[in-house]
Formats: structure tokens, C-alpha cells, sequence
């Protein structure tokens, strides 16, 4: 694995708009999200997942630690990068943050939120709204949407 | 220090059956807490209940004076100030000797009327250190602050093998010091993280011995203990993001017992209410759901659920509710350790998103009760509606 590559996606990280920190009903924040998130697509999964622990080491060492507003950032960008689907069983799936709002329709989570699938490009709709519990596992997830799912094809 | 209190040993109940001395001990009544329901409620008789599941530990019906029975137990020597030994039995009890002829006890230096553990402690012949007046203020300041339930104390005191009473005194402190020498930790008089889980353990081994209207202030006074046999230390003070309604606030469970099994379970709730500048009610930004997490506690380490990743923070952060608004947010935890609990999927899973990689529970488990957990919560208040706009967040711990 490059660990240049790594380095350069844990500092696009760095520069990222937190979701988190959108105000509700700011469109526009949003968008400015979605053109920052291009430049991930370059990358390898290894590179993603490597760069994400990179993102997630630094960020406990800065003064407000591995905040929300840090955690939203891997958050967006692991869905991304990744093909995570918009449906997956609630009996199957595997949690790794404690992101409120969360869809669930039926016996389904919606785990591509805060993005949806519109005319086969990804469109960042869901805002923020709220986290409650254990810091955010964003290395393992990462990693298991890399193992699940792979990366996304993004030739959008 | 240890000795037995003859009133208390000399008409030991039988395992089974009415209490020959029921009535006889005047107690303060344990208040009686009100049941606590979760979403599902209906249901919570199919979940796997806490370590006393089919115990009603919120109906207080006790006897002080008869929870003084013991198996296969094993004591602590008096201390040397002999003037605070009670007068012994009148047989006192020798090792060797089968107690109520069910079980062989194993009783080291109880000949001379040493105070007898139902819990097997690691060093039973341990010699409590001796405190220095500061030490003994520092413990006694300790201890006043943390108990304050009479019961509770009168049973702590019972199961210490201090003389009987409902107050902190020098008495509990020295045979707090006492328990900790034979449980070989830390001999400060406090009653303390470790001190506490090793004492639950005690009252719980006791509740085994005893019959079941007997056992219920036992594991009453267990739970207490439960609660603050570890440490909720905030990691991050509440902060206010924006003036109307963002906070975020962080904690981070630990246990201080090396020995320490179970599970760490909060149940959270979430309220929130807000109004826009004409006074209507509109949804909040933030969303909440209740539930009850579980983290594994394993040799003392806290674990994210039953995963090999140690905890790292519990985070509460809501959301910004927009200019021109006023209400409020609050996230509520209440948070226990629960020994030994074993916790089962199902009922517990993975079904409630928010909770992330914590296994999840809708139903309040058996036995739970919210009075017997610690509070930790925050709560963000604003008004944006009026000049100057007022705005604050605060928590708990």
C-alpha cells in the first residue's frame, strides 16, 4: 500500500467540510461537501482505509480530539468511496457509529444515508442530526465496507 | 473489628422458610422506587433478566438482624482494639464446623469471633492497616458523602461486621478498612470503585444464603454498590457549538477492579422540544430514540459490546435548531455496572441504528430499574426569540 496515498487522503480529510457542522436546511453546505469529496475517488480501498486510520490517529492527538464534527467527516466519505447499498437487513447489518436519524424502513437500514442514489449519481441530502454514544469506529468500517462492499464505481 | 453480633447470629434463619425473628428488628423503610418501562414494555418478561432476575428488587422487605447467614465462608481475624469487638456468640462458631448442617464452613480464625464473609476473599488473614486521623476524616468526609440511604448503610454495616447502625461513623470506617485488607486492595476506609464491587459481591453471596424475602435488601443494597463500582470520568466539559442548541459532551466509562466481569448498560432517552418565533411547535433538528446499550467489562477493561475494541467515549451532540427558535434538548442516560450479567442475542441485537456497534435492547431487561443506575445527561436550553438570546448546556456528571 502507498502510504503516500494514505497520507494524501488523511489530509483531504482534514480539509473536509464537517457534515456535522451544516446547519439543517443549508443546501449549499451540502453541496460544497459533495465537490469535496471527489478527489477520494482517485484512490484505492487500501488507500481509503489506511488514510482513514491516519485521519482518526491524528485527530486524537489535536485538541478536541476525535470529535463530531471529525467523525462526520469519515462518515460521509467511507459511503461514499465505498458501494455501500441503501438497504441492508436490520438483522445483518453491522453498526460501527452512533449517527442519529439513521432511515429505517421496515426491516431495512438505510445505510447509505446521509447520501441517496438520484439518476445514478450520489446526491448528500440527509443532515446531521444528532450523535449519541460510543466513538465512531471509522478504521473497522472502513475496512468492512472495503470487504463487503468494494469500491464504488464513480465513472458517474 | 470483625466479630459476630449475637443478636444478629444467635437465631440464624433457616435457608428456607418464615424468619423466627421476623417483626423483632426495627428498620427504616427502603424507599420503593416506581417501576421503570421501556418501549415494549409488554414484552420484557421474554428478556433475559439481570444477575437477580426473578427478584423483585424494588419491594424492601427486610430483616437487618437476620441476613447473618453464611456457607462456606471465610473470615477476617478482629482487629487489635478489641474494644470494638462485640461480645462473641455464645458457641461461637469454629472452622470445620457445618452451619445449619447443610454446608461445611471454612472459617479462618473465626474461633475467636471473627466477622464471617459468604465471599471467599483473597486474603483472609489479612491485618488491617491502622489510619492516621487524617486519613480517618478523609474517609469518614468520603463515606458521608456517598451514603446517605439509612438501610442501606444499617445493611453495609451489617455486612462489614460494623457494630449495628444506620449512620457513618469511625465504626463502618475501620471495617471498611477491614474488608479492603482481607480483599487485598486498597486500604483507604472509602468505600470506593473496588471497594464497592467487592462489596456487592459479598451481599450478593449472602442473598444466596438466605431465603428470598431476605435476599430482596440484599441485592438492593448490591445494586448500590453496583452503581458506583465504577467511574464515569468527562472527558469532554459540555461545550456550546452555537447559541441555539448544538452541544456536545463526552464521558468515558472505567472500572477499577481487575476482577470486575459484566456489562456496563445505559438506557438513554431523548427529549426534545422546540418553538419557533410565534410560539408553534415545530420538530426539532436533533433526533432521539430510547434504548438500552451494553459494553462488555472483561478483567476490569471496558469493551465496545463484546468486541475485542476497548471504549473509548460516550459522545452526546445535538443539533443546531436554527435562529429565531426557542427549546430544549435533552439526551438522558442512566448507567450501571451489572456483574456477571449475561447478556443474550436475542433479546439484546443489533436492531437500533443509533447504538452502533453496542448491542441494543428496546424492552427494559428484568429487574431493571433506572433508580439503581447513575444519571448522565445533557441538556441544552435557548431562546432565540427574545433580545438579549439566552443559551446554555449542562451535564452530568
Amino acid at each position: 500500500m502507498n502510504r503516500h496515498a494514505a497520507g494524501e487522503v488523511a489530509a483531504l480529510l482534514e480539509a473536509l467540510p464537517p457534515w456535522s457542522e451544516v446547519p439543517a436546511g443549508d443546501e449549499s453546505g451540502l453541496r460544497a461537501i459533495e465537490e469535496a469529496v471527489d478527489p477520494f475517488a482517485a484512490f484505492s480501498a487500501d488507500a481509503v482505509v489506511s488514510g482513514v486510520g491516519e485521519f482518526v490517529d491524528g485527530s486524537r492527538f489535536s485538541e478536541r480530539g476525535f470529535d463530531v464534527a471529525a467523525m462526520s467527516k469519515p462518515f460521509v466519505v467511507s459511503r461514499f468511496v465505498f458501494a455501500v447499498p441503501d438497504r441492508v437487513p436490520v438483522a445483518t447489518r453491522q453498526g460501527f457509529g452512533s449517527f442519529a436519524g439513521v432511515p429505517v424502513v421496515g426491516d431495512s437500514v438505510d445505510e447509505l444515508w446521509p447520501w441517496e442514489l438520484a439518476e445514478g449519481s450520489l446526491r448528500l441530502r440527509g443532515h446531521f442530526r444528532g450523535y449519541v454514544g460510543e466513538t465512531y469506529l471509522a478504521v473497522e468500517e472502513a475496512q468492512y465496507f472495503s470487504a463487503t462492499y468494494g469500491l464504488r464505481d464513480l465513472t458517474r | 473489628m470483625y466479630a459476630y453480633a449475637p443478636e444478629r447470629d444467635a437465631a440464624r434463619p433457616a435457608r428456607e422458610g418464615p424468619d423466627p425473628r421476623a417483626g423483632k428488628v426495627v428498620l427504616h423503610p427502603a424507599p420503593v422506587a416506581t417501576p421503570d418501562r421501556w418501549e415494549g414494555a409488554a414484552a420484557r418478561d421474554a428478556v433475559t433478566g439481570l444477575p437477580d432476575a426473578g427478584h423483585d428488587i424494588r419491594h424492601p422487605d427486610h430483616h437487618v438482624g437476620s441476613v447473618r447467614v453464611h456457607g462456606r465462608a471465610t473470615s477476617a481475624r478482629p482487629r487489635a482494639d478489641a474494644t470494638r469487638v462485640r461480645p462473641a456468640l455464645a458457641r461461637p462458631l469454629t472452622a470445620g464446623e457445618v452451619e445449619g448442617g447443610q454446608e461445611p464452613r471454612q472459617l479462618a480464625g473465626d474461633g475467636d469471633g471473627a466477622h464471617v464473609l459468604a465471599h471467599t476473599p483473597p486474603r483472609p488473614d489479612a491485618v488491617a492497616r491502622a489510619l492516621s486521623a487524617d486519613e480517618l476524616a478523609d474517609a469518614l468526609t468520603y463515606n458521608t458523602v456517598t451514603l446517605r440511604d439509612a438501610t442501606e448503610i444499617s445493611i453495609l454495616r451489617s455486612a462489614l461486621g460494623a457494630p449495628e447502625g444506620d449512620v457513618v461513623d469511625e465504626d463502618l470506617v475501620l471495617a471498611i478498612v477491614s474488608f479492603q485488607a482481607v480483599n487485598d486492595i486498597r486500604q483507604d476506609g472509602k468505600l470506593g470503585p473496588t471497594t464497592s464491587g467487592r462489596l456487592s459481591r459479598e451481599l450478593r453471596a449472602e442473598a444466596r444464603l438466605t431465603t428470598p424475602a431476605q435476599a430482596r435488601p440484599l441485592r438492593q443494597a448490591a445494586r448500590q454498590r453496583d452503581r458506583y463500582s465504577f467511574n464515569i470520568t468527562v472527558t469532554q466539559a459540555p461545550v456550546e457549538l452555537t447559541n441555539t442548541g448544538s452541544g456536545e459532551y463526552r464521558v468515558r466509562w472505567s472500572v477499577p477492579d481487575p476482577t470486575a466481569n459484566g456489562w456496563i448498560v445505559q438506557h438513554v432517552t431523548f427529549t426534545g422540544a422546540k418553538t419557533n418565533a410565534a410560539g408553534t411547535a415545530v420538530a426539532t433538528n436533533t433526533t432521539g430514540a430510547e434504548y438500552g446499550e451494553g459494553w462488555q467489562v472483561r478483567a476490569g477493561t471496558v469493551f465496545v459490546g463484546g468486541s475485542a475494541t476497548a471504549h473509548n467515549a460516550d459522545t452526546f451532540r445535538t443539533v443546531d435548531e436554527g435562529a429565531g427558535t426557542r427549546g430544549q434538548l435533552a439526551i438522558t442516560g442512566r448507567v450501571t455496572f451489572l456483574p456477571g450479567y449475561d447478556l443474550r442475542e436475542p433479546p439484546w441485537g443489533h436492531t437500533v441504528p443509533p447504538a452502533g456497534a453496542l448491542p441494543t435492547v428496546t424492552a427494559s431487561p428484568v429487574g431493571w430499574s433506572d433508580g439503581f443506575a447513575r444519571l448522565h445527561r445533557m441538556v441544552v436550553t435557548w431562546d432565540d426569540t427574545v433580545a438579549p438570546a439566552t443559551h446554555t448546556v449542562t451535564a452530568t456528571p
